[in-house]
């Protein structure tokens, strides 16, 4: 199954997936509740005042916002990782590479030591991110701007450094009410998604999946190898460290606002090569459709499960480790293993 | 004798010098020692005695520690409690997380200040310590044990398991003054649970209103089945409405709060800022907050709604607060400064009563800011 069929297949399931969430909830609201809403809210008089404003208040306030924060999230995780995957030529790289995770997390725990709100974390969260690819990447560049080995190296210092100042942090944390929360914010989670935080992030998001998806044909080309590349008048530096500041800006701002979520972007582009090829013009957006989808639906079991809230970060853990089992037959073939 | 007879065996079958033989022994002897002998040291006369923890495990500790390390945040009010303030050497608990604590008990500013019950071991060797309270399931127990200091698990999860932890307490500290404060505030606990069951039991469900302890706002964390909150709740009652929700303080969605519509919210005295503006309009569509029943819980020299020895207040206050018709008679700054006069030999006056009553920290200190010592 290649190319444009893949994508309507992909884009048919997302679609399925937003109705069934929208209908899903530990708040029971019936499809036909909310077909009466929405004629309701078109100006019609299908549901009394009193249930209109509680429906609208659970679907507007609490579950369309995470919806949508799952499918911004995962489409972000899964092209951030589809291009890593590109960029550094190597099927076992993720968004976390270059220490975004590792930095996130220290940003997010020092709002939270410092007893900062949810913007304030978040944002120093965002900053964290950044702030660690930057020193990734610099010291990259102190030895061989040029080379992906030491951006590679780069990263991992950066990440053992900004691990290290994360566990410092929870070490000093109030262990009756700091260091739980630093946890919960680690296990990730998308209850803290607002309207408002949804705004913020989608339309950046939206902006950086079609930049990178623009740019598949490039990343295409450099996939041939760097000398290959240029006489192809692919300007790789640029087109290099471009996509990377990019793909690292869509994990910190999605990770900010939600913490850690894994797997994503490590096996979510392997699913994509494998429905659609290993053109990173098509993997890079049909990533986007299907990591939404894989959020959407893990985010469904974390809030309808049970009563209490499941940290969606497990569970992507749990069923990004089925998913990866699958297709780790098909995806053997073609590594030649 | 013996150690003699191994020294010339050893010296003629493997030819070592007599001298070097018995510098090995010597150091052996030595090594052992140490091994094996406690370090933490006994005090006043040395003399101990056995007391089992609340996992039964018996301990020998001293007649009369001078040195007490409180590694169990809830636990150091017990100690203040029985009037050994002054014996704590080493405490997790922090004026600016519990002003009221450092206040009512200023002793505990010349106490060792450490970050939660994992602890360094050499460092309370160092602060002298001769007996530690630590919390149920602590990892530090056995490294402290292994140098010598008895190590005692205080930890209770109801009101049952309070009065035990507090028995054994007085126990360990050894004084007539810490019996008679056990007994006296038995006495006030079962005086309390029995009076307000004698009037709260034959509530009908219906009349018990459906009740959601939150701990945490941001992120949204409840208190559920099997917590000493259920357990004041039930006494109080009332029903607790985070059904399916087992154990303190357990995430959930906002969405999930307005699926079990309680008629009344208690918030925690760490819970954070209400804004029942937020999530899009949720909150302001739930009974308990249309109705204006959202309440936030005392917090004194521990919080009231947690694991602490006011629980009597906690429980004379939610009964109140939730069936003002069935106690119409409560006073509960009246009986605040009567629990501080007795139990913690402090007088309150009625403002930083109602300052308790509120959540609130001491008056020119503010929640993180700590209380200045007297």
């Amino acid at each position: 199954m290649m190319g444009r069929s893949a994508g309507w297949l992909v884009f048919g399931g997302l679609v399925l997936c937003l109705l069934v969430s929208a209908c899903l909830g530990r708040y029971a609201i019936a499809p036909g509740v909310i077909a009466r809403f929405v004629v309701t809210a078109m100006g019609g008089q299908a549901l009394p005042q009193a249930q209109y404003d509680m429906v609208h208040a659970i679907l507007m306030g609490a579950r369309l916002p995470r919806i949508g924060a799952a499918v911004c999230v995962g489409a972000a995780l899964s092209v951030s990782g589809a291009t890593y995957q590109a960029v550094f030529r190597n099927p076992l790289v993720s968004p976390g590479l270059l220490g975004v995770l590792a930095g996130a997390g220290f940003g997010a725990a020092l709002g939270i030591v410092n007893g900062m709100g949810t913007t304030g974390v978040q944002t120093l969260s965002f900053a964290g991110g950044i702030l660690a690819v930057s020193f990734g990447v610099g010291v990259a560049r102190m030895f061989d701007a040029a080379s992906l080995l030491m951006l590679v190296f780069g990263g991992l210092i950066s990440s053992a450094l900004f691990t290290a100042l994360m566990s410092m942090l929870k070490y000093v944390a109030d262990p009756q009410q700091q260091l739980p929360d630093i946890v919960f914010w680690l296990l990730g989670s998308l209850t803290q998604v607002d309207v408002l935080r949804l705004e913020v992030m989608a339309v950046p998001v939206l902006l950086g999946i079609v930049v990178l998806s623009a740019c598949g044909r490039m990343l295409d080309a450099l996939a041939m190898g760097d000398e290959e590349a240029r006489t192809l008048g692919v300007p790789v530096t640029a087109l290099r460290y471009g996509t990377i500041g990019i793909a690292t800006g869509l994990s910190a701002l999605t990770v900010s606002a939600v913490g850690m979520i894994g797997w994503i972007g490590l096996i979510i582009p392997h699913v994509a090569r494998l429905l659609a090829g290993p053109c990173n013009a098509r993997v890079i957006p049909l990533s986007a459709g299907l990591g939404a989808i894989f959020l959407l639906v893990c985010d469904d079991l974390a809030r309808c499960l049970s009563a209490e809230e499941i940290p969606v970060g497990l569970l992507t853990d749990l069923l990004g480790v089925v998913v990866f089992i699958s297709v780790l037959r098909l995806l053997r073939r073609g590594w030649r293993l | 004798m013996g150690y003699i007879g191994i020294i010339r065996l050893q010296g003629a079958g493997m030819r070592y010098p007599r001298t070097w033989g018995m510098g090995v022994i010597g150091a052996m002897m030595l090594s052992a020692s140490f091994v094996m002998a406690p370090i933490g040291h006994a005090a006043g006369d040395g003399i101990t005695h056995g007391v089992a923890d609340m996992t039964g495990q018996v301990q020998q500790v001293p007649a009369r520690p001078g040195h007490i390390a409180d590694l169990w945040f809830a636990h150091n009010e017990l100690t203040i409690m029985l009037g050994a303030a002054d014996r704590i050497a080493v405490t997790v608990d922090r004026p600016d997380t519990r002003p009221w604590m450092f206040l009512v008990a200023p002793a505990l500013y010349h106490a060792i200040g450490v970050n939660g019950p994992a602890v360094n071991a050499e460092s309370l060797l160092k602060a002298g310590v001769d007996v530690a309270f630590v919390p149920n399931g602590s990892a530090t127990a056995a490294a402290l044990r292994a140098v010598g200091i008895p190590v005692l698990v205080a930890g209770f999860t109801d009101a049952a398991s309070l009065r035990r932890s507090l028995e054994m307490t007085a126990q360990v500290i050894g004084t007539r003054q810490a019996q008679e404060v056990t007994r006296a505030y038995e006495t006030l606990l079962d005086g309390v649970i029995h009076d307000t069951r004698a009037r709260t039991d034959a509530l009908a469900p219906d009349a018990r209103p459906r009740v959601v302890h939150i701990q945490s706002l941001h992120p949204l964390r409840v208190d559920g089945a099997h917590t000493i909150i259920d357990e004041w709740l039930s006494i109080a009652g009332a029903r607790n409405a985070a059904d399916g929700v087992d154990g303190n303080m357990k995430p959930i969605s906002v969405e999930q709060l307005a699926a079990w519509n309680p008629d009344v919210i208690i918030l925690g005295p760490d819970a954070g800022t209400f804004d029942p503006m937020a999530d899009g309009g949720v909150w302001r569509n739930i009974t308990a907050v249309r109705t204006g029943h959202v309440i936030h819980n005392p917090a004194g020299v521990f919080p009231w709604d947690r694991y602490g020895s006011e629980f009597p207040l906690q429980v004379a206050w939610a009964a109140q607060v939730l069936h003002p018709d069935l106690f119409p008679a409560t006073d509960m700054v009246e009986r605040t400064c009567a629990f501080y006069r007795t139990f913690f030999h402090y007088d309150l006056d009625v403002t930083q009563a109602r300052r308790i009553l509120a959540g609130l920290p001491p008056a020119g200190a503010t929640k993180d800011g700590g209380a200045s010592p007297r």
